[in-house]
């Protein structure tokens, strides 16, 4: 069971959709309440806590309500959403990729290090947790970033993370496997 | 540790293992004080994975609908300009694409890439242009 699922119920996610095709603004003001700490995770995963994020965010929101005339409830909404939010996450970081933008690092390596060194922090100060996880996994190459975000963060299942990527389950497996050896290296601190 | 207990060990968390491998796990986890320990290192990356709880920025729904409504009320750009703008790099691109070609191709044949040779123009010296000009007309 994802996170989704433990707060919104297909039902009541499908009642609001239909209210909302019907014109009614605050039913998607609710969805988008609903969603927004969930979409959070996925694209907050994805570009770490950056103002890209929240714009990113945003635009699956706003990508949803164009669609919503086209909506039909086949697919879940918090799935669609998801996929909505991790496409653009990745179109964002390959933007920055090519903007040659990687925040104040030049490369992963120095990256990797100074996650270290703020997890080292973090066990003296007992300082945020959560900041030192989101920064060990921005570390991650994007192709399995998408992996653990949606596996590990956001509760998918291994089925559905790949389904929501459109790639093989095996590749799934073998990207979480990679990518857990990756975080479990950096965050032994604080393991 | 065994690669193979270690590699049922981390699929253990992501799909269900047959009884054999599950049984297989059983015993390596009960033999291997290594294994064991890579297991609790696990559950505990997965606990702090799963604990990330991010949030946006506060009024996110308000400024989502705020962005929806300048949409519905901003003049929608007609279709052929936004078609045009759209088009314009690629048109652009593969002008310039042929302008390279035509350029390495004139390269190839005349076996400079001098002005006149470009424009196609070979070098006329002025004694000889008043020749040129009558025979052109």
């Amino acid at each position: 069971m994802n996170k989704t699922d433990q707060r919104v119920s297909r039902e009541e996610a499908w009642a609001l959709v239909q209210q909302a095709q019907a014109g009614d603004q605050a039913a998607f003001t609710t969805l988008i309440k609903r969603y927004e700490a969930q979409i959070a995770a996925t694209v907050i995963g994805m570009l770490g806590n950056t103002p890209e994020a929240d714009d990113v965010g945003q635009e699956t929101f706003i990508r949803f309500y164009k669609a919503l005339a086209k909506f039909r409830g086949e697919a879940d909404v918090g799935t669609y959403l998801t996929r909505i939010a991790i496409n653009l996450s990745l179109n964002e970081l390959k933007k920055r990729k090519r903007k040659g933008i990687f925040s104040l690092f030049s490369s992963n390596k120095q990256q990797e290090d100074y996650v270290r060194e703020i997890a080292d922090e973090n066990k003296e100060h007992h300082k945020d947790t959560q900041e030192v996880v989101q920064r060990a996994v921005q570390t991650l190459e994007p192709a399995f970033r998408s992996v653990v975000v949606l596996r590990m963060i956001d509760g998918y299942s291994t089925k559905e993370t790949a389904e929501i990527l459109n790639i093989p389950l095996g590749t799934v497996l073998s990207r979480l496997k990679r990518a857990q050896e990756k975080l479990k290296v950096i965050l032994k601190d604080l393991n | 540790m065994d690669q193979a207990l270690y590699n049922l060990l981390v699929a253990s968390f992501d799909r269900d293992l047959s009884d054999e491998e599950q049984a297989a796990l059983n015993q390596g986890l009960e033999k291997s004080e290594d294994l064991r320990r890579e297991k609790i290192a696990l559950q505990n990356l997965r606990k702090l994975t799963a604990a990330q709880s991010p949030e946006f920025a506060p009024f996110f729904a308000g400024r989502v609908m705020h962005k929806i409504d300048t949409l519905q009320t901003q003049p929608k750009e007609p279709a052929l300009a936004k078609w045009l703008t759209k088009m314009f790099p690629k048109v652009a691109l593969s002008g310039m694409a042929v302008i390279v070609l035509l350029i390495i191709n004139t390269y190839f044949m005349e076996g400079s890439f001098s002005l006149d040779t470009l424009l196609g123009i070979s070098e006329v010296a002025a004694e000889d242009a008043d020749y040129f000009l009558m025979e052109n007309f």
